[in-house]
């Protein structure tokens, strides 16, 4: 399916804090919706898309590269003190605000931040945010375009036929194109951050590190990937896997995004102890920039996975993924779902 | 005293008005968060900045913090002892610490426009400067200009800044509003101490347009306001203080005490009693006369019913001070002593029983002793306040002088004798206050222990009803109650409701939880169960909401330091003590004079009776004459040609005829 990726305009605190779509969002999408009402017939109820997505849930195998060894276990060295200083992450919440002749009008926000960690305490590194309507061209009277760019509404073009598609259909292209909006912010906020960052920094991003070939390639970036959609070890890598204990990690192995994505480091880690027998609960893979030999990445990861394991704390509840997912981490969703109103 | 200029640290936000549906913000409560950092907490008075203009202007409104909470997204305490693994110590090496809120809730002082009175908006808290405060407190209709009638009371300082409290004069003096109630637990310096500062500002800012002033202190314990014409030492925080506030830090310049004497005896009841003190001090006595007139006071309302009263009206109108005849009585009387009276009541008994006569002008027997028994009982109760020959020694009612604290010190009197103080010397405020005659316009009564004389349940006493009478009307005369009190619960509540202004030091918890505090909430209680020395809360008609101030330590030397420094004298034998008082009228009586002039031999005078010599020394303390010497001596010559007995000793009725059969009061 082809689809086309609109043009991003990022907005930066400051423009948020000054009106921007991140600031009154609220505001803004009242208006919007009281002008979409003059011309589309009934606007659905709120219901977040994001809720039915399920990811990749293809299993596929990784063996370590190069060897015919398995994933081996690693017990990670204590660390002191943390090294990390930033933390990113993106939230994009989508909903269908209308139909057309059987075809779903989506609203999204989609948005990114960076927070800064100072004296154990988070604040704003940068955080850019859209506003998005997503929908075949064909659904979107010319006047609702006006009323869109006063709210400062940007419309995406979905790229499906208006007359004879499926629902799902389009609602599916609309929200790759939600998903890769977001991933966008994602990237450029890294890369941004790598540019401003002095080098005794260290990112923490949520997700994988195939985004962008600078942010793979960087010594001061790691990505955490929370979800096991793809689980990359089978056999007795699985069972290696499985069996990590708390504070302990697998060994390093080369891992690509797709077919041209940038080729990165990979590995396992237990953050917390399976409750009640569940092998992926506590559990994380993390993407690292391969650096020099296997000796010195696994050295990083080494470090890496210290400062990660000091990171359990504190614990991200209520948040039901809270064994996975870091304080910083949640940090950034908290701060994006407090600044863009959802 | 003028509204101090802003001052810079108002300049920037320290926090933003925040409200919810389920904790909305409304005309007189509103919610701000500020930075973990911010120098806000309960007391501190901010400043809110509307964001849209109604009816053309901004609204600005101003509010004082009542109350405060914190807390971060955890949700579950148990969480937390998860995420640590139960190590309290994890959370210090945690590299984060949890996403903190500290939200406070404030009480709205004043809303700026007035009118329309809306919910507070949205908007930037500042932390309020001194104009601030002061238009927050409408100070700013009292403070500034010629016609000024602030008194100052204490120092806001709170969120860096440091501005000027005041009163209104009009509001605490009359005649809008009046009175003062100043509640506190005792020992930590702030009723007594509250009080003097209180007075030292009053008499330094009362505005001269308003009138003249006075100050009658009972002095019902110790030696608290025993000195309030020594210095006391103060450091540079209280200077501090007292040039903020704009008081001078000295004592009282114009003090004057009157203290009973001890009974029987020739020194006066005070812890004053330091020879380098006694300029100032005089003796407070009173007659038959003074006695019988407020007789209520020391008669329960079971004892004087109907008949009672009458008899009491009768010898008051027919036989004090008269020439008394009666066919049945033995011989004339002229009653002008409580042995007069008693001389009276004897013959009137004695007549009686020999004819067997059960009632005399319509009074039956058995009230005539009922109200013998009584009358010559308060000259026992009272002695040292009564003279038995109907002398008196008296405040110089008519007389009273401008800015002058007249301080009675009946600390060492008995609980009937302290009532019967109070009630006449307020009654004889209030008759000359109405007159127009006492000498000034205003006077400020100071009663401590107000839970005492006017508890809020017990007895109806004469004194609890004149202290409600000063409560309710004494404004329109000047007349103003300034009551302390340790609880303020267990005082009348139209004695507490009536005064205007409201000073409250460290309170007893069990106290904060009476109902009377109910309107404070729980932050504000808890302060005020934990408010330091010199910290008190106001209240007062002019703010909408309670403030915090400090005030200096008074300026006068404490009844506790005051002691130390003039240590009371011990009780001298007769010829010291004759000397002491007499040499402070005149410095060229020595001890040997008055050894000479009274045929001291070492243990008693041969040329007097004791009773004689006490009459001439009390006739001449409270004549003051120029020649000291040659009136003693007069007084002692004629006392000594009609020699009288001991006032205790001389009203303690004599036996009489066995009492009738039945007669509840005869045994």
């Amino acid at each position: 399916m082809q689809v086309s990726v609109p043009r991003m305009t990022a907005l930066s605190s400051t423009d948020a804090q000054q009106g921007g779509p991140g600031h009154h969002a609220a505001a803004s999408r009242s208006t919007w919706l009281r002008d979409w009402a003059d011309v589309v017939p009934a606007a659905n109820g709120t219901v977040w898309l994001e809720r039915d997505a399920l990811g990749d849930a293809t299993p596929a195998l990784l063996a370590p590269a190069g060897t015919d060894t398995p994933w081996a276990p690693r017990t990670v060295p204590a660390a002191s003190r943390s090294a990390c200083t930033a933390f990113l992450d993106g939230i994009q919440r989508s909903r269908v605000c209308a139909w057309v002749r059987g075809v779903p009008i989506i609203e999204s926000v989609v948005g990114a931040t960076v927070r800064m960690r100072r004296d154990r305490r988070f604040v704003d590194g940068g955080t850019h945010a859209r506003r998005l309507v997503l929908a075949p061209s064909a659904c979107v009277p010319e006047a609702v375009h006006a009323h869109m760019a006063r709210a400062g509404v940007e419309f995406v073009p979905v790229e499906v036929s208006a007359e004879d598609s499926h629902p799902d259909v389009a609602r599916a292209a609309a929200m790759a194109l939600v998903s890769a909006a977001r991933a966008t912010l994602e990237r450029q906020l890294a890369e941004e951050w790598l540019r401003t960052a002095g080098a005794d920094h260290r990112l923490v991003l949520d997700g994988g590190l195939g985004i962008s070939e600078t942010v793979a390639t960087s010594r001061q970036v790691i990505g955490v990937v929370k979800s096991h959609g793809t689980l990359y070890a089978s056999g007795t890598a699985r069972e290696v896997v499985f069996g990590l204990r708390p504070g302990e990690r697998t060994t390093v192995a080369p891992h690509r995004r797709g077919v041209r994505g940038p080729e990165v480091a990979t590995w396992y880690l237990r953050l917390r102890a399976p409750l009640g027998g569940d092998p992926l609960f506590g559990l994380v893979r993390v993407e690292q920039a391969i650096a020099g030999g296997a000796g010195e990445t696994e050295a990083r990861a080494d470090e890496w996975a210290a400062w990660l394991l000091l990171e359990r704390q504190p614990v991200a509840l209520p948040d039901p993924r809270w064994d996975r997912l870091l304080y910083g981490v949640a940090a950034c969703e908290r701060y994006l779902t407090a600044r863009l109103g959802y | 005293m003028t509204a101090p200029p802003s001052s810079p640290l108002s300049v920037e936000a320290i926090g933003r008005v925040v409200a919810t549906e389920r904790r909305p913000n409304t005309p007189h409560e509103f919610h701000f968060w500020t930075a973990l950092d911010a120098i806000v907490g309960v007391g501190t008075i901010v400043r809110v900045v509307g964001q849209l203009p109604i009816a053309g202007q901004i609204p600005v409104i101003y509010g004082v913090v009542v109350e405060g909470v914190a807390y971060t997204d955890v949700q579950s305490p148990l969480h937390d002892v998860l995420g640590a693994d139960g190590d309290p110590a994890a959370d210090a090496r945690a590299p984060s610490t949890r996403t903190e809120i500290r939200l406070f809730t404030a009480h709205v002082l004043r809303q700026v426009p007035d009118e329309p009175l809306q919910p507070v908006p949205m908007g930037a808290v500042f932390l309020a400067d001194a104009r601030d405060v002061a238009i927050a407190l409408r100070m700013d209709g009292y403070v500034d200009g010629e016609r000024s009638t602030a008194i100052p009371v204490g120092l806001y300082a709170a969120g860096g800044t440091r501005a000027p409290v005041a009163l209104d004069a009009d509001f605490l003096v009359g005649p809008e509003a009046a009175h003062l109630s100043i509640s506190g637990v005792s020992g930590l310096a702030t009723k007594t101490s509250a009080v003097e500062w209180l007075l030292a500002s009053l008499f330094a800012h009362f505005p001269a347009h308003r009138g003249s002033l006075a100050a009658v202190c009972f002095n019902v314990k110790g030696p608290d306001l025993c000195f309030l014409d020594q210095p006391a030492p103060l450091d540079d925080a209280d200077r501090v203080l007292y040039e903020a506030l704009d008081v001078p830090a000295r004592p009282f310049e114009r003090v004057r005490y009157f203290a009973p004497y001890v009974a029987g005896g020739v020194t006066l009841d005070t812890l004053r009693s330091h020879e380098a003190l006694q300029h100032n001090v005089a003796p407070l006595t009173w007659g038959l006369s003074e006695v019988l007139q407020f007789a209520d006071v020391l008669l329960t309302r079971d004892d004087v019913d109907a008949k009672a009263d009458a008899l009491i009206d009768f010898i008051r109108e027919r036989v004090l001070h008269r020439d008394f005849e009666d066919g049945l009585l033995a011989q004339p009387h002229r009653v002008e002593s409580f042995a007069d009276l008693d001389a009276w009541f004897r013959d009137v008994l004695r007549a009686m029983e020999g004819r067997n006569q059960e009632s005399w002008r319509t009074h039956h027997i058995a009230t005539i002793r009922k109200v013998r028994n009584r009358l010559t009982n308060i000259a026992t109760r009272c002695a040292g306040l009564i003279t038995e020959d109907g002398a008196t020694s008296d405040l110089p009612f008519g007389a009273f002088e401008d800015r002058t604290v007249y301080v009675v010190d009946v600390a060492g009197a008995e609980d009937d004798a302290q009532d019967l103080v109070f009630a006449r010397i307020v009654s004889k405020l209030r008759e000359h206050l109405e007159r127009r005659d006492l000498g000034v316009q205003h006077v400020v009564v100071f009663v401590d222990e107000l839970n005492k004389y006017a508890p809020a349940d017990g007895p109806d006493t004469y004194v609890r009803k004149m202290l409600l009478d000063i409560a309710e009307r004494g404004r329109y005369l000047g007349l103003v109650l300034f009551g302390a009190q340790q609880f303020r619960s267990q005082v009348h509540r139209r004695i507490v409701g009536n005064a205007g202004t409201t000073l409250y030091g460290r309170m007893d918890g069990d106290e904060l939880a009476t109902p009377g505090y109910a309107t404070l909430g729980p932050a504000v209680r808890a302060r005020l169960a934990t408010l330091e020395k010199g910290q008190l809360m106001v209240r007062h008609p002019h703010y909408a909401q309670p403030v915090f101030v400090r005030f200096p330590r008074p300026a006068v030397l404490s009844g506790r330091a005051g002691v130390e420094q003039f240590p009371p004298v011990t009780p001298p034998t007769l010829d010291v003590a004759i000397a002491r008082q007499l040499h402070a009228l005149d410095p060229a009586v020595t001890a040997g004079w008055v050894q000479r002039v009274l045929g001291w031999d070492g243990t008693s005078a041969a040329l007097y009776e004791e009773p004689a010599i006490v009459r001439a020394l009390r006739a001449t303390v409270r004549a003051r004459p120029d020649d000291v010497r040659g009136t003693f001596e007069r007084e002692l010559r004629r006392g000594a040609r009609a020699p009288v007995r001991d006032v205790a000793v001389a009203v303690r009725p004599a036996p009489l005829a066995r009492a009738p059969r039945g007669d509840p009061y005869g045994d």
